[in-house]
This record gives C-alpha cells, sequence and structure tokens, in this order.
C-alpha cells in the first residue's frame, strides 16, 4: 500500500506543477502585491458564486431571524443540525465509530438497523475482551444518542464472529486437468474462428467465463450461438454443473487487466466486481460514455451508479440492457435504476433526503417516527413520514413538530440544493397506513 | 531551505518580496498540488495558491516562533480551498447549469490527462475519495504530514484522523484496480 502511495505522489507531482504554472502564480503574486490589475483565471465563475452565496446567506439568516418556531427546533433538537449539515449518508454510524476509537475499543462494524430502530455496534476479540467491553460500549454509544436527541435507538452489542461476508474467498489452485482443458478450450475456439482474449474456469463459482475479441455487431448477432458452443465444449469435459459467460473482450480497455489471478477471489458476493470490469470495458468502448459505473445487488434489482459528471446517464441507459444480457447475472431480474450522473436524478436525491430524515426523526423519542420514504411524481417531491400514531389520537402537535424540522431540513443548504426551487409535499401515515391529517399551524 | 532558515531570513531581510520569493519557490508546487487535491481544477488551484501567498505576505511579520510557515501555509490551503468547494455548493443552487458546464469542460481536460496510465488511474482513485478520506491520505502521504500535524491543520482529533487514515485506506483498498496493484 505504501508503495502505491509513492507511485501515485511520484505522478502527481510530475504531472501537475509545470514550470510555467510556477512563473505566472509568482507573476500574479507580485502584480496582486503591486495593484498592477491580475490576469487571473475563471473569474467570470467567482462572480456567480458570490452572487449565489450572497442569494443563499440572505434567505438563511431571514429565516433564522424571523421564524422563531424554527429556532426553537434548531436549539430543541441539535441533531437535526450536524445530521442535516453532515456530508455522511449517516452520520451518527461515524460519529459512533470516532468514539469508541478514540477510546480504543476494537470496533469491526457499526451498522443502523432503521427498522428496528437499533445500532448494532459488532466487537472484535475474543471472549473476555467483549465481556470487558460490552457494558462499557453500551453505555457510551447510549450515552452519545442521547446528547444528540436520538434517544429512541436502542444499543446493541455483539461479538464478531470472524464470518465477515467482506472476506475475500480463497482463490482455488487449480489443478493440471482443468488448466489443460482450458488450453484444449481456449485452442478449439481458435480452430473455429473465434479469437478468445481470455477463456477459464471460475471454480468456486462454478462459471465458466470466455471473452472473445470481436466486432460489436458480430458479437451482437453471434452471442447464442457462441454460448452454446463453448457450453458444448465444457459439457465434453463433463462440466455440466458450469454456467458459460461469454461476453466481448475489448483490447485497450479495462478488460486487459483480466486474468484468473485478478478474478479468482471475485465469486460469490464478490462477482459484481468481476462483471462491473465487464461492464465498464464495454462503455469504455463506446465512444460517447466516458467514467466507470458501480452498481449493488438487491434481491431483484440491480442499482446502477453513474455518480460520475462526465456520465452520460442517458447513453448509459440506453447501451446497458443488451450488455446486460451477455454477462451472467444468475437468475435476478433485472429491473435496474440508473442513478447519478451530471445532474443528480430526482430518485437520487428522494433517496438521499429519505435516508436523512429517516435517521435524524426515527431516532427522536416522542415523534413516533417509523421511517420516511420519498419519490419525485408530479413535478413534487413526495416525502412519507411513516409514524406509530394512531389516527384517532390528536396527532396536531406531533406532526406540527415534525414538519417543523422538514421545514427546517429545506432551509439548510444540502436541502436547498437538493430542492433546487422544486416544490415538495409531506403525506404523514399513522400505524395502519392510513392517512393523518395535514398540521394546522395555529 | 529549512523553517529555522526561512523564520531567521524573515526577519534579518528588509525585502519581504525577497522572503516571499523564496517562500513561493520552495512551497508553491506543494501548495498547489494540495489545493488540486481539494479543487480537482487547475485554474482553481491556482488561484488558491496564489491567494495563500498573498496571505502569506501580508502576515509575513506576524508569524510566531512556535509556528512553523508550512504548517500555516497547509492551514490555511486546507482553509481557502474548502471554501471554495463551499461556494462552489452553494453556486449550483442558483446557476447550476452554466456552472456545470464549466466545471465539466474542466474536468474532461483534466480526466483525459489522468487516465494515460495505471499509475494515474491510482491517483485518479486516491483523489476520488470523499474530501474527509481523501485529504488525510493526501496530507499523510503525498506531503509527508504527521497525524499531529494533519490533526492541526485540518482542526480534528488526532484520533479522528487515524480513523479516517485507516477508512480512507480501506476505501482505496475495495477499489479493484487497487486491489489488484496490491496482489
Amino acid at each position: 500500500m505504501e508503495d502505491l502511495f509513492k507511485q501515485a505522489r511520484k505522478e502527481f507531482e510530475q504531472k501537475q506543477y509545470t514550470d510555467e504554472q510556477h512563473k505566472r502564480i509568482k507573476q500574479n503574486v507580485h502584480n496582486a502585491l503591486n495593484e498592477n490589475p491580475k490576469p487571473r483565471r475563471n473569474r467570470n465563475n467567482f462572480v456567480y458564486i458570490a452572487s449565489a452565496a450572497a442569494i443563499f446567506m440572505a434567505i438563511l439568516f431571514g429565516t433564522s431571524f424571523l421564524s422563531p418556531t424554527v429556532s426553537n427546533v434548531m436549539a430543541k433538537f441539535p441533531i437535526i443540525g450536524s445530521i442535516f449539515d453532515s456530508e455522511d449518508v449517516e452520520p451518527v454510524s461515524e460519529d459512533i465509530h470516532d468514539l469508541l476509537n478514540s477510546k480504543d475499543i476494537k470496533v469491526h462494524a457499526v451498522n443502523n438497523h432503521v427498522l428496528e430502530k437499533t445500532y448494532e455496534i459488532s466487537i472484535e476479540g475474543g471472549d473476555r475482551y467483549f465481556n470487558t467491553v460490552n457494558e462499557k460500549v453500551k453505555n457510551q454509544v447510549e450515552n452519545l444518542l442521547e446528547e444528540k436527541g436520538l434517544s429512541a435507538y436502542k444499543v446493541d452489542v455483539v461479538q464478531y464472529t470472524g464470518q465477515d461476508m467482506m472476506q475475500l474467498p480463497e482463490k482455488v489452485t487449480k489443478d493440471q486437468k482443468m488448466l489443460s482443458e482450458e488450453q484444449q478450450i481456449q485452442e478449439k475456439l481458435t480452430d473455429m474462428g473465434y479469437s478468445p482474449g481470455l477463456a477459464f474456469y471460475l471454480p468456486t463459482e462454478e462459471v465458466f467465463t470466455v471473452g472473445v475479441k470481436m466486432e460489436k455487431k458480430t458479437f451482437q448477432n453471434n452471442y447464442p450461438e457462441l454460448k452454446q458452443e463453448v457450453s458444448s465444449l465444457i459439457n465434453s469435459f463433463g462440466r455440466e454443473n458450469y454456467n458459460v459467460e461469454v461476453f466481448r473482450y475489448i483490447e485497450g480497455t479495462v478488460i486487459e487487466e483480466a486474468s484468473y489471478d485478478t478474478w479468482g477471489d471475485m465469486t460469490g458476493p464478490f462477482a459484481a466486481g468481476r462483471k462491473q470490469q465487464i461492464l465498464n470495458s464495454y462503455l469504455e468502448d463506446e465512444g460517447d460514455i466516458k467514467g466507470e459505473i458501480d452498481f449493488s445487488f438487491s434481491p431483484d434489482v440491480i442499482t446502477i451508479y453513474a455518480d460520475n459528471k462526465e456520465m452520460d446517464v442517458k447513453a448509459v441507459k440506453n447501451a446497458l440492457p443488451e450488455k446486460l444480457e451477455t454477462v451472467t447475472f444468475g437468475t435476478l431480474e433485472i429491473k435496474y435504476r440508473l442513478m447519478g450522473g451530471d445532474q443528480a436524478s430526482k430518485e437520487t436525491i428522494a433517496l438521499d433526503i429519505s435516508r436523512k430524515l429517516t435517521v435524524a426523526l426515527a431516532g427522536q423519542e416522542g415523534l413516533h417516527v417509523n421511517n420516511v420514504g420519498a419519490n419525485y411524481k408530479n413535478d413534487q417531491f413526495n416525502i412519507y413520514v411513516n409514524t406509530t400514531l394512531d389516527a384517532s389520537d390528536d396527532t396536531n402537535s406531533t406532526i406540527t413538530e415534525i414538519e417543523n424540522q422538514i421545514t427546517e431540513y429545506f432551509n439548510t443548504p444540502e436541502g436547498q440544493e437538493f430542492l433546487n426551487n422544486e416544490e415538495y409535499q409531506v403525506i404523514y401515515k399513522g400505524n395502519e397506513g392510513d392517512p393523518l391529517p395535514q398540521p394546522s399551524f395555529g | 531551505m529549512n523553517e529555522m532558515t526561512m523564520k531567521n531570513k524573515a526577519v534579518t531581510y528588509n525585502s519581504k518580496e525577497n522572503v516571499l520569493d523564496e517562500l513561493m519557490d520552495s512551497h508553491s508546487k506543494k501548495v498547489y498540488l494540495l489545493a488540486y487535491s481539494y479543487v480537482k481544477d487547475q485554474g482553481t488551484a491556482e488561484d488558491v495558491t496564489q491567494d495563500v501567498f498573498i496571505k502569506l505576505y501580508n502576515n509575513l511579520s506576524s508569524f510566531r516562533g512556535e509556528a512553523a510557515i508550512s504548517s500555516w501555509i497547509y492551514r490555511i490551503t486546507v482553509n481557502r480551498a474548502k471554501d471554495i468547494l463551499r461556494r462552489r455548493k452553494l453556486a449550483h443552487i442558483k446557476y447550476p447549469l452554466k456552472y456545470f458546464e464549466q466545471e465539466n469542460q474542466a474536468e474532461s481536460t483534466e480526466e483525459a490527462y489522468l487516465k494515460e496510465s495505471k499509475k494515474e488511474q491510482v491517483l485518479t482513485a486516491i483523489l476520488s475519495l470523499p474530501l474527509k478520506y481523501r485529504e488525510v491520505l493526501i496530507l499523510h502521504y503525498f506531503h509527508d504530514q504527521s497525524i499531529e500535524s494533519i490533526g492541526k491543520t485540518l482542526d480534528q482529533k488526532e484520533n479522528t484522523i487515524k480513523t479516517r487514515l485507516s477508512r480512507g485506506r480501506e476505501k482505496l483498498k475495495s477499489n479493484p484496480l487497487i486491489r489488484k496493484e496490491l496482489l
């Protein structure tokens, strides 16, 4: 790791700073000090930036000074400020990590189980260590949550058992027979007129992966036939239990880094890394798609993150379906969602809004909030606050309090940026999922 | 030039410009690179660098013995760069399209430049980390700053810096390219 940083540093220093820049900076500094006109760059940007900042500050100060309700909410619930100001999606977990690390506790993970309103802290070490620190950790985290006004969250301290899902699987050392088969399959594919870039078994996952060098259209036309041919070849070696993954091997892309050395342990939960590399090589080949994609799986959805300002989200959305077909995703039904891109999609924003509001509101005793959902429909953000309130009770004061805090959120810089002048509405739901009356500010 | 020599020069030389020139020669590259790691745009990083040295010039006579000039420079650079980032964020509120167009243009050039080799991709991975991890890794590994010194520069506790260094490294390791490099 240290060497990697040294290399990157060298690269950074060599390429980024030229003598010309150095001379320009020195000249500009002297000009500025002598009050000569400065040939500065990007000045136009900063005129806009300064204007926007001034407008925003006016809104912010206006709100804080003129609305006693909002000020009261801020004073009563300091958590709201600290959560909403944080860049982290789940800032409370980060704070718990920092607290426990500062006490030299061996924390393995901090997980927020939102629906159970529980922070689960797993601790590394043997039984004796766990028994020594268990209560201490629980008390300290409970105190932290209390200080933040998040006393509704329970704290569950568990011992880390050593079964880490993030541990890379063992790479299987292939026997001579398997290596020989790979060699034969490559030769047979070559005899059949194909040009394999790679072809090998992934025994842990029982996959035979083949990348063939081929023009895009030819590949698309021949894909089913090619897959069938590869299946027949591996079946001839009695490997019927293996699935076949056939993809287009595009030279000059990230796929050239692929080999059994790098993919051998990218199996099980890490298979996504391999598939991601294939998809990224495809996207790299598209002239109009730059940047990399990342994705995650839930039981039936692949969520694709194109969180890169360069990424042409529409182009990715158009290009991916046919590409996904050529990468084995098992029995997953692919209903992918594309997020991020040049301007964050409304869906991404809605997700971020709901996460932040959930952590802050569900943790406050007395607000009776289970969780918060959000979507963007009918030209506005719709925010659903799911509560444990009974519709037959007087819910107005609680709903008003929640509403005030949501208003407060949308007055923070992040809230303003997310909304971007769009409208939003808040829908409150009771313990039966039934709608609750809107707050009346009287 | 070491800090003590520089300090003595600051006292004995009458010409502040000479001292400034020497400081720019010895520190401007570091300042620029640090600023770039925050703003990721050449023009803006140059602006930050210029601002830092103008501020340094105006404060040259007020350096106290215990404050090493380079620590001061790092702190001012970080603060100025973060100030720019905050302004950028606010700018998105009112002028998203115009700003993004300009930003994209700058980043496209930078990205093309950075993506030439594997080493550069490693660098890109570091520069793509979330800010709080990126800044501690850059200060530690690219500027040889100690944990204590980073804590002072960023106004954070040493334990927080340690945690962020550790998590930053973990995040990098989860990148397939970095993982491959480590094998």
